[in-house]
């Protein structure tokens, strides 16, 4: 079977739960995002599925096979990773850093080659940064070095994005744009899966929602019915107001939970 | 250290005015500004801007390959007595051409003797140590990705000496001539390891914390150096030689030495070219490598062992010779750009040149009596170090 799935996965370290009992799978042509509050386990449970962490409990499992099974470079051709926290503070250029992506295709002493070359295009033209090809990274801006890190996960050609917080340190223009382009990808099969805090980011983008509390999966399913006024209530302990845009797009408007007499939920 | 944070509004960095890198990003951009921006992203723009960054690191080679050719002729003939460079190369040549191939006529015995007997050896020996510390520095700097990352700084070369000097108190260095190196080995290893427990935490290294733990280290260790002097004190020459070679100097190095070091040197560069790309993969962060297919923990271990081979065997010969490794990696880096492919081999070059001009100057600049090297090296490094550390804290803002 093709396809990336955890199954009742548990992460323990020091005496505390990360992640218990979680199971999730990521299917081709759909966007999972994985969505809870802060410390609910979002980012522990995307890298299990990145197999960069191995679970205490439980199995990760790609293509049938545990994913320990696999040599960090099979790895790394199947399961890309974004990670939020991006080092781009040594001076490559963008076309270097995107080439970073064909690492696990070359041998020791093997230079990218034409093959290689075209992904790497490829991959620029797809997450839109062609025009930037010879820039700095160093010298770019915070979305253009997300669309670059993006493209770089592009180039190994895996058929599993994982993206964490992508669009954390964006503006709106730019959150959308990465969104769109996450998007773009499930649509052409990729399986697309990312760890998010914003719930109408997650609404927006999504086919699949999974909600998470306190290291277990809460509720899971299209957003319609996994972001309901009830889950929002329980987990972020806010009153969801749901709206529906010009675009017909639904969001949501959030309001701390109130007594009735317009009092605020914590000054009771 | 986190430029990520810094960056949070969109502004392109450069506009900070504090661009990392100022020479190359101004050419990319005096270049691009010669193009219609229709063309900006079209195939031939790019390959062009390509083909001139390569031409820029081959440039680059050539420049620092015949730097390092004038220094090592320059750096034999001048000394107590000048020697004619056209002897010098005539010397030379008849040592690496097969005999008869060069005529020596007109070269008296002394000459020959100075050349090959007692300022080659100096050199060649100036050259292995500059090479070995500037790689080293450019595979700690890509261990901790951490620009400021060098051997002395974060205490290996401390360590070294430490072991070097255990190996010269307890007189087992009397005994064979590889009880320093192996010491100085030890030593370094040991250094590393503890700096890099200490201060690698979560897959990257603050500067801070850097800082601190060498800081730390290295006064730990010179406290332990002190007191083993201290406690061979009753033997005053040993104590006295020890304290000089602690100071760091070239002077009275043999072929000995020089072929005591090479294996190490080559080694070391060798180990840092296979692994170039990890080393550059490295530098996106830990997690990034890994899911890129490095093996991250093998690969640091190596880079680690190998640095730390590089900074014994530069220890053993010469004692501590500060700021080489910090210094050269940097600066090549800022001219022909991070990829470890090209960064290794240019700054075992640039390193190797430099250190055989830092010799000079310290043979030469208060004759007939030498300057130790060390000094030389702090008088360029320390301003250096400090104008970086300044440039960090105006660019991040804090350390």
């Amino acid at each position: 079977m093709s396809g990336l799935e955890l199954l009742e996965v548990g992460l323990e370290i020091d005496d505390r739960w990360l992640v218990r009992g979680a199971s999730l799978t990521l299917r081709p042509g759909c966007l999972t995002v994985l969505a809870g509050p802060n410390g609910s386990g979002k980012s522990t449970l995307l890298r299990l599925l990145t197999g960069l962490w191995a679970p205490n409990e439980g199995k990760a499992i790609l293509d049938g096979r545990d994913i320990s099974a696999f040599t960090n470079r099979q790895r790394a051709r199947r399961i890309a990773f974004v990670p939020q926290d991006t080092h781009l503070d040594f001076a490559f250029t963008v076309r270097d850093v995107v080439t970073m992506g064909r690492h696990p295709y070359l041998g020791r002493f093997e230079r990218a080659r034409e093959y290689d070359r075209r992904a790497v295009d490829d991959a620029m033209a797809r997450a839109d940064i062609i025009q930037l090809t010879d820039r700095l990274v160093t010298e770019i801006s915070g979305g253009e070095r997300q669309r670059v890190i993006i493209a770089r996960s592009l180039a190994t050609e895996a058929d599993i994005i994982l993206l964490d917080e992508p669009t954390a340190n964006l503006d709106i223009a730019h959150s959308l744009d990465i969104l769109d382009l996450c998007r773009r990808l499930a649509g052409e099969g990729k399986m697309i899966c990312l760890a998010i805090h914003d719930l109408n980011a997650a609404a927006r983008c999504a086919t699949e929602v999974v909600l998470l509390q306190e290291g277990r999966v809460v509720a899971s399913g299209a957003p319609a019915e996994v972001i309901t006024d009830s889950t929002v209530r329980t987990i972020f302990s806010v009153n969801a107001e749901r709206v529906v845009t010009a675009t017909g797009e639904p969001a949501f408007i959030f309001h701390r939970l109130t007594d009735g007499n317009g009092r605020g939920y914590e000054d009771r | 250290m986190n430029i990520d944070k810094v960056n949070q509004t969109d502004v392109p960095a450069s506009t900070s005015g504090f661009t990392r890198n100022i020479s190359r990003s101004d050419t990319a951009r005096s270049w691009r500004s010669l193009f219609p921006s229709a063309l900006l992203g079209s195939s031939a723009v790019s390959e062009m801007l390509s083909l001139i960054r390569s031409r820029r690191a081959t440039l680059y080679f050539t420049v620092v390959t015949a730097s390092l050719a004038v220094a090592v002729v320059v750096g034999i003939a001048i000394g107590s007595t000048r020697i004619a460079s056209g002897t010098v190369v005539r010397v030379l040549a008849s040592h690496l051409l097969p005999t008869g191939w060069v005529d020596l006529s007109g070269i008296n015995e002394s000459e020959l003797a100075v050349v090959w007997l007692i300022r080659t050896p100096r050199v060649l020996v100036a050259a292995l140590v500059g090479a070995g510390l500037a790689v080293a520095g450019a595979q700690m700097q890509g261990l901790f990705q951490n620009p400021l990352a060098s051997p002395d700084i974060v205490g290996t070369s401390a360590g070294g000496a430490l072991g070097a000097t255990f190996a010269l108190a307890t007189g087992l260095a009397m005994r064979s001539l590889f009880y320093i190196p192996i010491f100085s080995f030890i030593g370094a290893l040991a250094a590393l390891f503890i700096v890099y427990s200490i201060a690698a935490q979560r897959s990257r290294t603050q500067v801070a914390s850097l800082l601190l733990a060498g800081i730390a280290l290295n006064a730990m260790i010179g406290a332990a150096t002190t007191f083993l002097i201290t406690m061979t004190s009753v033997r005053f020459e040993v104590a006295q030689e020890i304290i000089f070679w602690l100071l760091g100097g070239l002077d009275s190095r043999t072929w000995a030495h020089v072929w005591f070091a090479t294996p190490f040197v080559v080694i070391g560069v060798v180990v840092a070219l296979i692994y170039a790309r990890d080393l550059d993969l490295l530098l996106m962060g830990e997690e990034a490598a890994c899911s890129l297919g490095v093996e991250v923990e093998y690969v640091k271990r190596i880079i680690l062992t190998s640095a730390a081979l590089l900074t014994g065997a530069a220890v053993a010969v010469s004692g501590v010779v500060g700021f080489v490794g910090l210094i050269v990696p940097h600066v090549v880096r800022l001219l022909i750009g991070p990829a470890h492919r090209q960064l290794v081999p240019a700054s075992a070059l640039t390193g190797a040149a430099f250190m055989i001009f830092a010799d000079l100057f310290a043979r030469t600049l208060h004759r007939p009596e030498e300057i130790r090297l060390s000094i030389i090296t702090a008088a360029f490094g320390a301003p250096f170090f400090l104008y970086l550390l300044m440039r960090h804290r105006r660019e991040v803002g804090y350390l």
